[in-house]
């Protein structure tokens, strides 16, 4: 049975094609080491120099290495002899370094390969590819495009790491850097008139994405692949964006796709979430951007319109919840800062901020109640909070006086032992004199 | 003879003026021998003597120090789920459970600071010397007790701070050549600090560190009772000279009452700092999570933290660290040993030496311990 990336792409002329029993690299047999093995092919090519000795140097580190897999793995040949002609002959499977136009199948003989992989980690995706193939990349390589990106270019050679690895440069935080290697080189872009521009990381490492991704060391933060696809990469259509926004903000999308908006948009052929919200350089969210200078409804609606109203009503009712939540808070740092606990007030203030959080989704919906109806849950718990917080203020002040009245007692005793011990010295001199 | 053992006749009438309580106690206690070593006690008077209250003052916190705890301690749960919580519990629930904590945790540093003034001020006035060496040597293992309660007790909040301190701390212990894996063991009771450290620190904290320190404190309180109060050197030369006495201060009631002001003043100030800068808590330890910048033990073991910084990884091969540490542990016996160290005259040039060692150890002490605040602030 072929492996599931042999289903759709046609590798007929790649070893991929080959039967599974003999598509999957060499196996470690006999009783020689992996390192014995590898060995041969290395203290050859140490010695060559230039780009033969080039992969010697950091392959130790790849994971393929660490592994267990061998030079002979990937490039074939019969790495127990010494003799180059025998070492490096056809007849011993020997598949040399492969083209561009080879790489993906050179990689996929082993990666499309189910059963295979699956003996190192069984929760491996195997369909990289096929994905790989539907991709704007893929697409180009078959047409003779040897510029695009295959899987070397983006995950490295002879050094490869785990995704996992911070070392990769398929590690969320490399991702930026990784993609824009080729997407922000002016010369390197030349011809692909098709695309936007070469702006996009620049305009995404201003995002609030790249800064959860970057400053708050959040992984799980939105980087190219994750709206692109990483194999299957493409750009998202105009009609598929809320789509690919709402996979993460998915009331968001709800909210959108039920509102007048949603047939407003496809009607007029505008992209969705990216109208107001741009695409790669994607701003915090809030009430700015429904009223005031920075409002993204006005660059539509006129002013005093039905659109303009409701979006300043939002946008006032949101601004008097979350200037309560921030009251609140102050006045629990500075209870805070006083010693006092408020672990349980701030968890409660938590609350407030999620019907703050929900207000500003629910805004996608247009619709005034909805938006009222969450700040009306918020604004009681945040003046219960503020409440709190200034009850605990209070405590601090009157644990003070408390102990500024004890000290006062105690300078009173210390003062009368003080005049006791004079009174005592003076009546000792007298009765010595 | 049954009569005659028993210390007063029971069927005797009472003496007038012994109805009291104190009555009640002497006849059948016999307090003469203790009331009249009260009267004659006598604490000498000179430009030097206002260092005697120092030892009193120290007293006074260590007690404030075991009152403090034991109240804890009616509600403190040494497990690694319910430490933090307790604590947390003790200083928002239970009514002045806020003061009772912080004035633990700044006691905790003033009793530690007062010691270090009363063993500097005893090691300067040199009242080490022939016959009070045994006074010197129950007082600097009152010290490192002290330190010990101070290491231990450190722990028992459970919060991220003392977690990792702890974890320094120990590290240091294990870096001891030879002995150093088993007193990491010893301590930690595992390779890592876990719920089994937390329960051995408290064991430490108020079962085992206050058993040896009663006998200890005992001790020195009755060798200081039976060998009186020490003269500073140049006092005792100049007294020796004019063949006179020093003048004296009865220690019943004036010297205590000067006493009772420095101890009023002291809980003044305690009670001071514990409303104004509570003793915070801080987060509850994760021992998963990384350890933030810039950990560092409590003052008092900053110097020695401090300076194993700063010595090389390697020396002549050796590892730079264990010399350190072992270095550390010289002086402490050096410093323990120097009743037996500094035996010639007082005024001779062996003794000077050993003086300006002293003023050594202060600056180096105090230059240390500035170092490591002033570059954890930088930082």
């Amino acid at each position: 049975m072929p492996a599931p990336g042999q289903e759709s792409a046609p590798v007929a002329a790649a070893p991929a094609a080959q039967a599974p029993g003999t598509q999957a690299p060499e196996n470690l047999t006999g009783d020689q080491k992996p390192e014995e093995k590898q060995a041969t092919c290395i203290i050859c090519h140490q010695n060559q120099g230039g780009r033969l000795s080039a992969p010697t140097a950091p392959f130790p580190t790849d994971i393929h290495a660490e592994r267990g897999l061998t030079c002979a793995s990937c490039h074939g040949g019969d790495p127990t002899s010494m003799d180059p002609k025998v070492a490096m002959s056809a007849a011993k499977g020997f598949r040399g370094k492969p083209s561009r136009e080879q790489v993906p199948e050179f990689c996929g003989r082993c990666h499309s390969d189910t059963a295979y992989m699956h003996r190192y980690n069984p929760s491996v995706q195997t369909d990289q590819l096929r994905l790989y193939y539907t991709s704007q990349h893929g697409k180009l390589l078959r047409q003779g495009d040897r510029r695009v990106a295959t899987c070397i270019n983006c995950h490295s050679v002879h050094d490869i790491k785990l995704v996992s690895d911070p070392g990769s440069p398929v590690y969320p935080l490399n991702i930026p850097g990784t993609c824009g290697k080729c997407h922000s080189d002016e010369n390197y872009m030349q011809g692909y008139a098709d695309l936007p521009g070469l702006t996009q990381v620049a305009d995404y490492e201003k995002s609030v994405h790249y800064a959860s991704l970057k400053e708050q060391g959040n992984l799980s933060a939105p980087t190219c692949v994750t709206c692109h696809s990483s194999h299957g990469a493409v750009p998202p259509g105009a009609r598929s964006i809320a789509d690919v926004c709402g996979t993460c903000h998915a009331n968001n999308r709800q909210y959108f796709e039920k509102s007048a908006h949603a047939a407003a948009f496809a009607e007029m052929d505008v992209r969705g979430c990216v109208q107001c919200h741009s695409n790669h350089d994607v701003q915090h969210a809030d009430e700015r951007l429904l009223a005031g200078p920075d409002s993204v409804c006005m660059t539509c609606h006129q002013e005093g319109d039905t659109g303009a109203q409701r979006a300043q009503a939002m946008a006032a009712t949101i601004r008097r919840l979350e200037a309560a939540i921030i009251q609140a808070k102050t006045t629990l740092d500075e209870a805070d800062r006083a010693g006092m606990d408020v672990n349980g007030a701030t968890a409660e203030l938590a609350a407030a901020h999620s019907h703050l959080v929900i207000s500003r989704t629910a805004i996608h919906s247009l619709d005034v109640a909805q938006v009222d109806g969450e700040i009306n849950q918020g604004l009681p718990i945040a003046a219960k909070v503020l409440q709190e917080g200034k009850d605990k203020l209070a405590e601090v002040q009157s644990r003070r006086k408390g102990v500024a009245l004890f000290c006062l007692l105690v300078l009173g005793i210390v003062l009368s032992l003080y005049l006791y011990i004079r009174q005592e010295n003076k009546t000792r001199q007298s009765s010595q004199s | 003879m049954e009569k005659s053992s028993s210390p007063k006749e029971p069927e005797s009438s009472p003496a007038p003026g012994r109805c009291s309580p104190l009555g009640w106690l002497e006849e059948r206690l016999d307090l003469a021998p203790l009331k009249e070593f009260v009267r004659h006690k006598a604490v000498p008077v000179h430009k030097h003597s206002h260092w005697y209250y120092l030892g009193g003052m120290t007293l006074f916190l260590f007690l404030v120090q075991v009152i403090t705890g034991i109240l804890l301690l009616l509600y403190y749960q040494p497990s690694e789920s319910n430490a933090f919580e307790s604590v947390r519990f003790v200083m928002t629930q239970v009514r002045f459970g806020w003061l009772i904590r912080s004035i633990h945790g700044w006691c905790a540093n003033l009793v530690m600071a007062l010691a270090f003034s009363h063993m500097f001020s005893t090691f300067f006035l040199k009242s080490y010397r022939k016959p009070r060496e045994l006074t010197w040597v129950s007082g600097m293992l009152l010290l490192g007790l002290m330190l010990g309660f101070g290491f231990s007790g450190y722990l028992l909040p459970w919060n991220t701070l003392s977690y990792f301190a702890t974890m320094v701390g120990t590290n240091i212990a294990g870096a001891l050549p030879g002995l150093g894996p088993f007193v990491l063991r010893f301590l930690r009771g595992g390779d890592s600090i876990t719920g089994a450290t937390l329960t051995r620190f408290f064991g430490f904290h108020v079962a085992i560190l206050p058993a040896i320190t009663a006998p200890v404190l005992m001790l020195h309180l009755w060798l200081i009772q039976k060998q009186g109060m020490s003269l500073p050197v140049s006092v005792e030369e100049k007294h020796r000279a004019e063949g006179s006495k020093p003048p004296e201060l009865r220690f019943f009631p004036d010297f205590l009452i000067r006493e009772l002001m420095g101890w009023y003043i002291a809980l003044a100030v305690l009670a001071g700092l514990a409303a104004l800068f509570p003793w915070e808590l801080g987060v509850k330890a994760d021992p998963f999570a990384s350890a933030p910048p810039g950990i560092q033990p409590e003052w008092y073991f900053l110097f020695m933290f401090q300076t194993l910084k700063y010595i090389p990884a390697k020396i002549l091969s050796l590892d730079g660290e264990v010399l350190g540490i072992l270095a550390f542990g010289l002086g402490g016996v050096l410093w323990l040993l120097v009743p037996f160290i500094d035996r010639g005259p007082a005024t001779g040039n062996w003794s000077r030496r050993v003086r300006q060692a002293g003023v050594f150890v202060v600056i180096y002490i105090i230059v240390m311990t500035a170092v490591a605040y002033v570059l954890k602030e930088s930082r």
